[in-house]
This record gives structure tokens, sequence and C-alpha cells, in this order.
């Protein structure tokens, strides 16, 4: 169905964003599930093409007149090639709007410019073993100390955690306070006392960075806090709609990729069964109606309109679709898509966090019943 | 491992659960992860599993076997594998022993005399090849990811009812033969491969009779596989589910995840009685074993799927065995063969022909 949310000057960038890909991106990309994560070039070229400074103003080296927009374009040119690059959006959709809406012109000027060009990648430490859906129950301590915050504690599952320069660290600066006790640090990762962990080994997406992060003694200026102490909370809670956008752009087009390959296989295998036309038939079908949802969704948060409980209903619509269409495409395409290096058997262990991560779909649940009242 | 539904098994079955259980602490489990991710799994394993009975018990005695031709052992062998997350191994094992117990039936003496003796002990390992991407090239043979391909010394074919049909015992080593290995993203260990047998008179035997036992022989193992895979990624699951605590309270305790368990635990019980039921029943019909492989492979996708979620993100983590459980469900499931089955099922519920094949 006819996409409207492009206005024709997106074209040009996403062709541009497409031969990055295709030509510099996809044939070192092997290497990268074996490292765990890509390789700083690409971030310097992703941010010299303009990628990372998406809806940064040019003054900071952003992308002149760049929206939500592109980076719903970068989303979808990396997953129709299949490719586990999720560590672009965190930079860009989850973590540039903390900077972005809290940070002091002062805080801009110095750090702006360097998630803009890839100099440096950032990641958000949010989740901690003992703190996952329950963000306030976090443990990591910021305890004031003169000109410093002097942070302890530990974080897990944070994505661009093994090679971010810039954490944005939630911090418990009152701990007698629950979820209003909470604060945004921006986190220099050679500061004393910040360690990285394990990387975690993960059942799928291999080139995704995601490890843990540990705090001993570590002293942040002052400087570095984000916004208001203690209003940390009230600052997550506001990007979570942009969050669970920017999760469901990317599953519909993975499911959107998926049915491609499959579709692909089956014809060129010529004796499709109907059992297997109507597979795909139905995971089509199922395309298009998660499309046509994130596309009033992207439509609502480019006017201001996406409301924590929509874009809540969109994140557990679009992820469980994604979830039995890339199933179904894999059943009718065969064991041999099963494997290791085709893209779309991998893209079935890839896609199935997308339930789980940024807000579990129990979470979406208690959110869309709480917005019905009950 | 019930759920609550009888199985059919004897105190011997129960005895040799335990010796089986043995066995793989004590020689599998600590070495599995390294065998699965590089040094690949030793050959002579298969030989010290026979000597514990695993394996080759089909065989008759004549041929170096114990005689004991009752697929309730093989049964205790999957489910043992299916409770360590040992899915390949399971399936590995499951191959072996029906392709000896098919020969031991079914097979002409010449092949019974070649490969038995050698199948009993465990000096060589044979898989089979049920609902398998079949292309018939020729007087030859393409069959895609062969479970337990890849270094198999024989291989039992099923060719299917239609045009000459039968069974190929094909000599894998076999110098005009490929077994190409593909890296299969589940089931770690089971080494799959691409099987190419150029012209079948070299390489291969085949027998006319005895192709609808073997798919019924191998869906049932492998429907005990899935069951008992499922049933292992729902222990998991309500153990990590009272342990992990959310919000202060037990996961255990939302009202979502007793629910969405007891929905799972009705689920299972079904399969594990159909499964348990088929097994009872020996050398049931042949689509009752369809039945119970296609049902079981939908518990096993529906148990590994509920059970990640309910584990949050450490279901994501390697280090959680649910993870791996839910990787393993897909390969089974991938591997149970659905136009087969359908075929299969088909006449059996009565249902006329297709209009090519009534001609």
């Amino acid at each position: 169905m006819r996409r409207r949310i492009f206005p024709p000057e997106l074209d040009e960038f996403r062709t541009v964003v497409r031969s990055f890909l295709d030509e510099e991106v996809e044939p070192d990309y092997p290497a990268w599930a074996a490292a765990g994560r890509p390789p700083s070039w690409f971030w310097r070229r992703a941010g010299e093409i303009g990628i990372l400074g998406i809806d940064v103003p040019k003054e900071y080296g952003g992308l002149d007149g760049s929206t939500f927009l592109h980076s719903v374009v970068v989303t979808e040119e990396i997953q129709r090639r299949f490719l586990a690059l999720a560590g672009v959006r965190v930079h860009t959709d989850i973590c540039m709007p903390y900077f972005l809406h809290y940070a002091t012109d002062e805080q801009k000027r110095r750090w702006l410019p360097r998630l803009c060009s890839g100099a440096a990648v950032v990641a958000l430490g949010l989740s901690e073993p003992g703190a996952g859906s329950d963000l306030k129950a976090m443990a990591t301590r910021a305890e004031r100390d003169g000109d410093h915050y002097v942070v302890d504690g530990a974080k897990t599952f944070i994505s661009n955690g093994a090679g971010a320069d810039l954490v944005v660290l939630a911090v418990k600066t009152d701990p007698s306070a629950g979820r209003r006790g909470i604060s945004l640090l921006v986190v220099e990762a050679d500061t004393p006392g910040f360690e990285r962990g394990r990387k975690l080994a993960k059942l799928g997406l291999k080139a995704q960075d995601l490890a843990e992060l540990s705090f001993t003694g570590m002293r942040v200026p002052v400087e570095n806090l984000l916004g208001e102490e203690n209003r940390g909370f009230e600052y997550l809670t506001a990007n979570l709609a942009q969050e669970r956008l920017s999760i469901a752009v990317n599953c519909v087009a993975a499911a959107t990729a998926a049915v491609s390959a499959a579709a692909e296989v089956v014809a060129a295998r010529g004796n499709a069964g109907q059992a297997a036309k109507f597979a795909l038939a139905q995971a089509s079908v199922e395309v298009r109606a998660g499309q046509a949802l994130v596309d009033q969704a992207v439509r609502d948060l480019l006017e201001g309109e996406l409301t924590a409980d929509n874009a809540a209903a969109v994140k557990l619509y679009v992820t469980e679709m994604q979830g039995r269409t890339v199933g179904r495409c894999l059943d009718v395409s065969g064991p041999d898509a099963y494997r290791a290096g085709v893209p779309l058997g991998e893209a079935y262990l890839d896609g199935r966090v997308s339930r789980v991560y940024g807000g579990s779909s129990e979470i979406m649940k208690v959110i869309v019943a709480r917005s019905l009242g009950v | 491992m019930t759920g609550g539904v009888p199985w059919p098994f004897e105190d011997d079955h129960e005895a040799f659960r335990e010796s089986v259980a043995a066995f793989l602490d004590g020689e599998v489990v600590p070495s599995w992860g390294e065998w699965t991710s590089g040094t690949g799994v030793p050959g002579l394993l298969y030989a010290r599993a026979a000597a514990q009975g695993i394996g080759g018990i089909a065989v008759p005695e004549e041929h170096g076997g114990a005689g004991v031709d009752d697929p309730r052992f093989e049964a205790v062998v999957a489910q043992e594998c299916a409770r360590r997350g040992l899915t390949g191994l399971g399936v590995l094992l499951s191959e072996h022993a029906e392709a000896a117990r098919w020969l031991a039936r079914h097979g002409t003496d010449e092949l019974r005399e070649r490969w038995l003796p050698a199948l009993a002990t465990g000096e060589r390992r044979a898989t089979v090849a049920v609902g398998a991407s079949v292309a018939g090239t020729g007087d030859g043979l393409e069959l895609i990811d062969v479970a337990g391909g890849a270094g198999a010394s024989v291989m039992v074919a099923d060719l299917g009812d239609g045009g000459p049909g039968g069974v190929a015992v094909v000599d894998l080593t076999d110098e005009s033969v490929t077994c190409r290995p593909a890296g299969a993203l589940g089931a770690a260990g089971v080494g799959s491969a691409d099987v190419k047998v150029p012209c079948l008179d070299g390489a291969a035997v085949v027998v006319a009779a005895g192709g609808p036992e073997l798919r019924a022989m191998c869906r049932r193992a492998w429907a005990v596989l899935g069951a008992a895979g499922a049933r292992t990624a729902f222990d998991l699951t309500v153990a990590y589910v009272n342990d992990r605590h959310v919000f202060s309270t037990p996961v255990a305790a939302f009202g979502n995840t007793r629910t969405e368990l007891a929905g799972l635990a009705a689920e299972l019980a079904g399969t594990d009685a159909l499964v348990a039921g088929v097994l009872a029943a020996g050398d049931g019909p042949g689509s009752y074993a369809a039945l119970a492989l296609l049902r079981a492979v939908a518990s096993h996708d529906a148990a590994v799927d509920l059970g990640l979620q309910l584990h949050g993100g450490y279901g994501y983590m390697l280090e959680y065995p649910i993870s791996s459980a839910f990787a393993d469900a897909r390969y089974l499931r991938l591997h149970s063969g659905l136009d087969a089955l359908v075929a299969d099922i088909a006449p059996q519920l009565g249902l006329v022909a297709p209009v090519a094949a009534r001609s």
C-alpha cells in the first residue's frame, strides 16, 4: 500500500544511506558478528553521511533539516538487508533526545559535535540485574561530594556498552525517593572507576554490542548532570514513546524484509503448495497492517501527539506481528534457511528479543490496560 | 518429566533412565559446549554410549546387539537428552537407533550383515532422512539438511510413496557421495548436511518395502524429542519465575504468568498424552505418529516462546538454557517435514486424493 509519510526530499537521503550500506557496510559486516560490534570506522562514516546527527541543529554538527523521518529511513534501509545495527538507532532515537531536550548550551557544545561526527558513540545506562521492568528499583548510587557525584553500581543489557565513549547514566541521587530520586549523568568512558564488564553472549544479533558496565567510586563532575537532579525518571518517561516507536519501525521493516526473502525463495523453487502460498499471504497482510499502524504513529510523533499508550500499543502489536511473520517466512523457506549466514534464519533469532526489550509485551499491556481505565 | 500424564515406562525403563542420566551427566554435559563450539563431537562418544546400551540395542543378538526392539528405551534417552538441553545429541541418537531398528526389521541379509554389527557397537553412526527435501535428479538423490548427515556412515532415506518409492540405504562413505556440512542455527552438534548421491546404483541399496514404517518410527522418535523439549522448557520457566522478583513480587505471582503457564500446561498435557499413547501403541498405524509429531513440534514452539518471554531479558542470553531451547525447537519444527506429514495424514482422514495422484 502506498506510504504517505515520506516527502520527496527524503528520496535522495535514502539513496545515500542505501549506497553506504550496500557498498561499504555489507561487504565488511560478517566480521562484525565475530567482533560482537561494529568497527569505529563505521561510526565515523555514519557520522560523515549525517546519519548520527538526525534531529540535531546544524550549529552542533547535526544533519540540517532532519527529523525522525530520516531515522525511519535509516532503520528501514538497515533492516532491508537484515543487518543487526540497532546501535545506530540507540544512538540517534534513544540517547540523543536526552541531550537535545535537557542539555545546556554549554553541554550541547561539549558533546553534540562528537556524537554527530561519530567520534563518540553513546549508550543509555538504565537496566540493572535487579531493575529491568521496574526501573525505580535501580541501585546505582550517585552521592554528591563537592563538585562531583561519586557513582557506585552496575548496569546490564547496555546496547553500545562495550564501545561507548559516552553513557547517559541513570543513577539514584536520592535512594529514599523512589522514582523521584533518579538523575541522569553523562559519563565519559575514560573516567576512572568506569569499567566495561562482560560482553553479553546473545541468542542472536551477534553484531550488536551489548555489555555490562560497572562503576566504582567514579567521580562525575556536576557539570555532567542532564537537566535537574531527581527529575531523571520524568525525562526517561518522556522519551519512551519515541523509543518504542523506534523499535516498531525496526520490527515492521524486519518483517517486510522477511516476507520478501521468503517469497523469493518459494517462487524460485517453483512448486509451492497452497499452504505455503497462504502462509506467505497471511504474513504479507499482517505486515501491511503493521506498516499502516507504524506510519500513523510516526505522523503522530512528528506532530507531538504520540501518547505513551499509543506508542505502547504500536510496539506491542508490531513486535508480536514480527514474531509470527518471521516464523511463518522461515517455515515456508525450509530447513536450509535456518543456517548460520542465511539472513532469514538469523532474522528469526535476531527478532525474538523485540518482544522483551524497550519494555516487554507484558509491560506494554499494563500501559494499555491502564489507558482503558481498568 | 511426566506432567502427570502416565507414560508407558516400566521398571527396567526407569532403571535404564538412571544409567542414561549418569552417562550424560558424566561424559557429555561437561564437554558438550566445547565440542559444539569448535572441536566437534568425538566419534568415540557413540561407542561409549553403545557400551551403556544407548544406540543400537534393537540390533539382533546375531549381529552383536542386545536384541531389544522396544522404542521406550530410546524414548528415555531422548527425554534425558532434552532435559539437559542436548537437543542435537538427542536427534543424533534417535536417528541412529531408528536406522538400526529399521535395518534390523527390513534390511536385506546383505545390508544387515554389512551395517548392523558396527551400528550395534557404535563404531559407525547411522542417520535417517524422512521428509527431507528430495530432489530426484535422474538416477541420483539430493537431500537438503539431513540431520546427523555429517559424520554418519550410512543413511536410511525414505524415497516417498510416489514413483518407485521405497527406502534407499546409502553408504555415505562411498566416494561418489558428497556430504556438505551445514551450520544449523539450532540443535548444536546435530551435524546437518546436504547429501548428494549422484547415482543410487553405486552407493545405495534400495529396499522396496518399509517406507511408511520408517516414517512412522522416525516421527515417533521426533515426537518424543519435541514433547520432552516442551516439558523441559516448561520446567525451566517455572523455576525461573519462582526465583525472579520484579516490582518486589515473584514473577510467578503475577496473574498473567499463572494464566499463561496454566494454558501451556494444558497444552503440554495433551501433547504428552498423545505422544505417550503413540509410544505405548508400539507399531501403530503410521498417521498416529504423524499426528503426534505435528502436535509435539507445535507445543515445543509454544513452550519455548512463552518460556523465553517469561525469562525477560535473560531469556535472550545464551547463559540461560531457555535461549538455546528456543533455537532448538525451531530446528525440530523445520525438520518435521510438514508436507510429507500432510501427505500421510490426509488419506487416513478419508480425504480423496488430489486429481494427479488418482489418475
